[in-house]
């Protein structure tokens, strides 16, 4: 999928179309997190579907490498995306949650594309800057 | 004396010796009177009046072994001739035999590294109980009076919780005290009984607080002192460790009044909280019973956040230094998670606990946002 596809609006319903795979994550994820079957917006489905997803297949013993290495693409493209909005969302709802792991990160790592990467390297040696807390 | 005579002719009259003993407790011949209660114990180890007078004369030294030369005329006739630590043996010189009774207590409770006379160990529990009891009275006036003072940026929490974790605060800080306090017993040894009378001769003028409670170790100290050194050792250790203890206790305790005082205040006269520095919110993670108010919480919030206040905390940065947080900004992921935390508020069956917790992070995240559209 090219990223031209993609923007902020529809990213949910690409990702599923991109990443058929995820279908039952994501079913179960709307059914678990929101009331009315609806997503409250892009930055929360991805974090319970695509960042939940990733997590919960570098835990197995086994990973489906052919999938992982496919969904890391799509959130590399994502990363790469002209739209800042559609950054922030791979930036702060799927590198995020992933990167806060040491675990997953370490897991995941060679699956990462270069800016998903520097978005990791970022996320994890970012300081408060002076004056802040 | 009429009922030693009357005894050599029934020295098995356990009433006879138990009159002899109260004599010689009378006459504070504490040993005359623990050897007599021993000699009826011994036969009758039932004997609730041989135990009383045992009670009331173990580990008790007569005023006249401190320095006085003139014995009691009881103490002419049963004296004090050697100490082995778990014996003490008598002459009775009317018969000029030595009697050997157990000392109470010298296996079982602590010697008193000085003179080998042990003391009751209970009698201490009292004093901690009681002081404990009292500072307890003390904090609940001190909460109820709303004298908190601020220790720390303390996290937004809701009354459900405050109270929770004040009650466990304390019950913590109650077994703690007991629990040190038979420590300290059991390191350095017994109390006296007069510690237990110099706690109410302190505690009933002041009502309930924490000077009887230190008034209570003090005075239990200061009686223990005219005793045994060793006493006044186990009196102050115990005291100390209970102090710290409950210290520690409330400065927990005072973390979460301050909260709740806090917001109380800024509902009438301070912003809301997390809006009066601009700089970033005073909330920590906090928790949820709810799945899908934890899932939300889990989001705003991650175990290596860098800033307070997690999602609303990386707002108010952002607004405040116009840098990102990491490498991007997080003002559109904030909103959505207002979005989603006003649809759990209008669900009927929300816990009401997990209701003010999402109302919190609710405000906070709106405050933040309100601060970054701010010219």
């Amino acid at each position: 999928m090219n990223s031209e596809d993609v923007s902020f609006q529809n990213m949910t319903q690409k990702l599923l179309e991109a990443l058929p795979e995820l279908t039952s994550y994501h079913d179960r994820a709307l059914a678990a997190s929101e009331n009315d079957g609806e997503w409250s917006g892009q930055h929360i489905a991805y974090e319970e579907v695509m960042s939940k997803a990733i997590k919960e297949m570098l835990r197995a013993e086994q990973p489906d490498e052919r999938l992982l290495h496919k969904i890391f693409d799509f959130l590399e493209m994502l990363a790469k995306h002209p739209e800042e909005h559609v950054q922030e969302v791979a930036h702060n709802s799927v590198c995020e949650p992933i990167c806060s792991d040491e675990l997953t990160l370490q897991r995941a790592r060679k699956y990462m594309g270069p800016t998903t990467k520097d978005f990791c390297k970022a996320i994890v040696t970012w300081e408060p800057p002076a004056g802040g807390r | 004396m009429s009922l030693n005579r009357a005894l050599e002719g029934a020295p098995g009259d356990s009433t006879l010796r138990l009159s002899l003993g109260h004599n010689y407790l009378e006459k504070k011949d504490f040993a005359g009177a623990l050897a007599a209660a021993n000699e009826v114990l011994r036969t009758d180890p039932d004997n609730k009046n041989a135990k009383s007078l045992k009670y009331q004369s173990t580990g008790r030294v007569a005023p006249s072994e401190g320095g006085s030369t003139t014995p009691s005329p009881t103490r002419q006739e049963a004296t004090v001739a050697a100490n082995t630590g778990s014996q003490v043996t008598f002459t009775d010189q009317a018969k000029h035999k030595p009697i050997s009774v157990d000392v109470p207590g010298a296996v079982e409770d602590a010697p008193s590294p000085k003179d080998g006379k042990p003391l009751p160990l209970w009698p201490l529990a009292a004093p901690i109980g009681a002081g404990l009891i009292g500072y307890g009275i003390y904090r609940n006036q001190r909460t109820t009076w709303g004298a908190n003072e601020p220790l720390d940026t303390p996290a937004e929490l809701t009354d459900e919780q405050i109270a929770g974790s004040r009650k466990k605060l304390k019950f913590a800080a109650l077994a703690g005290g007991v629990l040190l306090g038979g420590a300290a017993i059991a390191t350095f040894g017994p109390a006296v009984v007069t510690g237990v009378e110099a706690f109410f001769l302190s505690a009933g003028p002041i009502a309930g607080g924490l000077v009887p409670a230190y008034a209570s170790g003090v005075g239990a100290g200061a009686a223990a002192s005219t005793l045994n050194p060793v006493t006044v050792a186990a009196g102050a250790e115990t005291l100390g460790a209970t102090v710290v203890l409950v210290g520690e206790a409330k400065v927990a305790s005072d973390y979460y009044s301050y909260s709740k005082s806090r917001r109380e205040s800024g509902s009438s006269t301070q912003q809301p909280i997390g809006q009066e520095t601009g700089a970033s919110s005073n909330l920590k993670k906090p928790s949820a019973k709810d799945p899908q108010l934890k899932n939300t919480i889990d989001r705003l919030f991650r175990e290596s956040d860098q800033l307070r206040g997690g999602t609303a905390g990386a707002v108010r940065s952002e607004s405040q230094t116009g840098l990102a947080t990491g490498r991007k900004f997080h003002a559109i992921k904030a909103q959505e998670n207002i979005s989603n935390l006003q649809k759990i508020l209008r669900r009927t069956n929300l816990d009401p606990v997990d209701r003010a917790t999402a109302e919190a992070l609710l405000s906070d995240l709106q405050n933040a946002l309100k601060a970054s559209v701010k010219p």
